[in-house]
């Protein structure tokens, strides 16, 4: 099997995979690295996101032989002290440091929940916003 | 619960945590009770045991709360009674001058203190007191107020555990596949390509299916993928969604049985009736779908076997693997995970029976994992229903009879009687009707159908509000107003419709292409009323833009859990009005993922108020009384917006041309 590149939440990682093994199995089965979600498969969800050289990506979808030699990081590697602001939301607001209800809908709207916690997402992301802007 | 002498408190948790946050709550009840630290507990979740030693372990019937209550505050309290007496009895002093407060005893007003570590040894020496003494609810220190959740954290950084996520040294992966047509059977495959693909191991054969078991997951999905099955379909091959529908309208004019009569007799009634006004309501298949697809790990030993399952019922988890082991209960050892979301589905231990034939045959650690496809088409939906409503008026104009026929899917599937379970929201209501007849006709499938989130009540419901709504357009009342004098006789329903019309400004104005609903409901022990404005707009489509939700569940333990569940059973209700819908072909579920039932998404999302009002005993449920009035104050708002009725759920964009 061909062997790939990854640096992960700051770790370099060689793995010896499939080459259309997705990312997201990668992370989970041969890294461990357990906070990646799978579950749709298909890319509608978003619980498998991850952000790839600074992008996000559905990484159920992400063959390993496409990122090669790419940065990674999980929800493990946001923070050691859980104090950072999550992964898109992090996105959003590097980019968007004020973003108003309806801009957290657009940027926020290919991430599904069942439980029915977007109203909390959005306070959180008001919060986060807050949080960065007074440091 | 134990303590440590350094005064340490561990509490073994009954119930599981499935994003419900009963096990915050059930831990604030014990350590209220126990004047515990709340940084000084910490949980371990029960191995499934005995119903004798635990009572069941079931979450389901929004009782975690309401059932632990008791027993979670009578073991905080008599630990409480048994440490002031250890230290009344080292300092030689009554009892009545000692007090617990903050994870110590103290000695009167002396400033003395023990702590709980220092007492507990000789605490565990006396006898464990006959009377109970609870505090007073005015001494409460955590019970009634907003206290984070205790699995947020971990669930924020990625490192809970979920079933998915548990490891065990040398464990396999495999994924199963099941006939897709309902009632078929495996009767052969042909695995050669499959056991070219990397990291694939074998090819198991379990009673519902086949399995691939493999190195890694991905490795277990490609082998599938590659797997040449025939199956047996069965004889529901043919079978469609067009066919079930149509046997539940021939079934709606076939002989029902009563169910509930109250008042006149309510069949001269309607014969009687000046004028009369029918409406038919119906209610689609939907898919539980949790966010985490089905997946249990089993190891089975010589003797014994260990399965790590994220389930809303580990007695049945137990049962069913000591049932198809055919091993002794005790030597079950089911250890229960964190759900990623359950709502009903998680009642099942279907995959739990995977797992263990699985690991049997293989002989080892195994996690045996479905694919969301296999998750969405072989579930145990919330049933399809098909409501007949009639209401019947005098020369006079005024509204004398009610009646409500329900033509469903029966779980006991019982044909000597009602099926008083599957009338939730149309029978047994504190509605005063002049008279009323409730029925009932059983119309089975072979579609597999369990308990999604609130049961039969949602879809009573939804027929029983939508169609008083058009009673009262009929009679030219307000049908918040209507409501209210119909409901005399349960002061606590008319509180909380009087409290959600409120927070929405029921009697404004609305803009053009915007309306305001009303809708109410009672299960589990709660009662919720939700107030939605909507707008639609010129391409017909629906949006929610707020909920206003009043609550009486009796008193609350976590005032922002039961916010979260208000919030959270609003969206999920809200995906059976814009989405969900299961719908079959060929006898198998045409739906995989969500490309094709689609959840809510965060711009569907409404805002959600939650008012919360406490109407005293006794402690009701909080999970599932949201759902119920959810559909109906959205179709009763959408007929403010624009005069049209909406009695089908999903609604279509068609309803509204």
């Amino acid at each position: 099997m061909p062997v790939y590149t990854l640096t992960v939440n700051g770790t370099r990682h060689t793995v010896d995979v499939d080459a259309d093994t997705p990312l997201l199995w990668v992370l989970r089965d041969d890294l461990g690295l357990t906070g990646t979600k799978y579950s749709c498969g298909v890319g509608i969800c978003g619980s498998c996101a991850v952000i790839v050289n600074g992008s996000l990506e559905r990484s159920c979808v992400v063959p390993v032989s496409a990122v090669d030699g790419a940065e990674v990081m999980t929800i493990e590697g946001l923070s050691s002290d859980r104090s950072h602001p999550l992964q898109r939301a992090w996105i959003l607001l590097e980019s968007n440091p004020d973003p108003s209800d309806e801009d957290i809908d657009v940027a926020m709207n290919d991430f599904l929940c069942r439980c029915g916690t977007y109203q909390r997402i959005r306070e959180a992301i008001h919060r986060a916003a807050k949080e960065m802007n007074d440091v | 619960m134990a303590i440590d002498t350094d005064g340490k408190v561990t509490i073994w948790m009954p119930r599981p945590e499935m994003g419900q946050g009963s096990r915050t709550g059930l831990t604030m009840i014990l350590a209220d009770e126990l004047e515990a630290d709340w940084d000084r507990i910490e949980l371990i979740q029960a191995l499934a045991g005995p119903r004798a030693v635990w009572g069941s372990m079931t979450a389901g019937g929004s009782t975690s709360i309401r059932q632990f209550w008791g027993p979670m505050g009578d073991a905080g309290a008599t630990a409480r009674q048994m440490l002031v007496a250890a230290a009344a009895a080292r300092w030689g002093v009554p009892v009545e001058t000692c007090r617990a407060e903050g994870h110590a005893v103290h000695r009167g007003t002396t400033g003395e203190k023990l702590g709980y570590g220092e007492l507990v040894e000789d605490a565990a020496r006396l006898p464990v007191p006959e009377e109970v003494v609870r505090k007073d609810p005015s001494e409460f220190r955590y019970i009634d107020r907003p206290i984070p959740r205790l699995d947020i954290p971990s669930k924020v950084d990625g490192s809970a555990v979920f079933g998915f996520d548990f490891r065990v040294p040398d464990m396999k992966f495999a994924t199963i596949r099941r006939c897709p047509v309902f009632g078929g059977q495996l009767r052969g495959f042909d695995d050669t390509e499959t056991l070219r693909v990397n990291g694939v191991e074998q090819v198991v054969e379990f009673s519902e299916g086949v399995a691939v078991v493999a190195g890694s997951s991905w490795a277990a999905m490609k082998g599938m993928d590659a797997l040449v099955i025939d199956w047996d379909e069965g004889p529901n091959a043919g079978l469609s969604s067009e066919q079930i529908h149509d046997q539940l309208a021939q079934a709606a004019t076939e002989e029902p049985m009563e169910a509930e009569r109250t008042g006149d007799d309510p069949r001269a009634m309607l014969d009687g009736a000046a004028k009369r006004i029918e409406a038919v309501y119906e209610c689609a298949y939907v898919s539980h779908s949790p966010m985490e697809p089905m997946v249990a790990t089993a190891h089975v030993h010589k003797d014994s076997v260990d399965v790590w399952v994220p389930t809303q019922a580990a007695q049945t988890c137990q049962n069913t693997a000591a049932r198809v082991l055919d091993m002794p209960r005790e030597q079950v050892r089911i250890h229960t995970l964190f759900s990623g979301g359950a709502f009903g589905r998680r009642l099942q231990a279907d995959y739990v029976s995977d797992a263990v034939q699985i690991s049997r045959s293989i002989g080892g650690p195994v996690q045996v994992f479905w694919t969301r496809v296999e998750d969405t088409q072989h579930g145990f939906y919330r049933p399809i229903s098909r409501h007949h409503l009639e209401a019947g008026f005098d020369a006079a104009g005024n509204f004398t009879v009610w009646r409500h026929k329900v033509v469903a899917h029966s779980m006991s599937s019982r044909t000597d009687r009602v099926d008083n379970s599957a009338l939730a929201g149309a029978r047994s209501l504190s509605y005063d009707w002049p008279s009323s007849l409730i029925e009932w006709k059983m119309s089975n499938t072979p579609i597999p159908v369990g308990a999604w989130r609130s049961v039969y009540a949602a879809q009573g419901w939804f027929a029983t509000e939508g169609f008083i709504d058009e009673v009262a357009a009929e009679l030219g009342r307000d049908p918040f107003e209507f409501r209210m004098e119909l409901l005399k006789d349960d002061p606590r329903m008319q509180e909380v419709l009087r409290v959600a019309a409120e927070a929405i400004g029921w009697s404004r104005e609305t803009p053009e292409g915007t309306g305001i609903g009303i809708a109410c409901g009672f299960c589990f022990g709660g009662r919720v009323a939700h107030a939605a404005e909507v707008s639609v707009d010129s391409r017909h489509r629906v949006k929610v833009h707020r909920i206003e939700s009043a609550i009486d569940s009796g008193w609350v333990v976590n005032p922002d859990s039961v916010a979260a569940q208000v919030e959270g059973g609003v969206v999920l209700a809200l995906q059976t009005v814009l989405h969900g819908e299961i719908t079959l072909r060929n006898g198998r579920v045409e739906q995989e993922t969500f490309a094709e039932f689609p959840l809510v998404t965060m711009e569907e999302a409404p805002l959600v108020n939650t008012h919360i009002v406490k109407g005293g005993s006794p402690l009701g449920g909080v999970g599932e009384p949201p759902i119920p009035p959810l559909a109906p104050a959205v179709v009763n708002a959408v007929y403010a917006a624009t005069g049209k009725r909406l009695r089908s759920i999903p609604i279509r964009t068609d309803d509204l041309r």
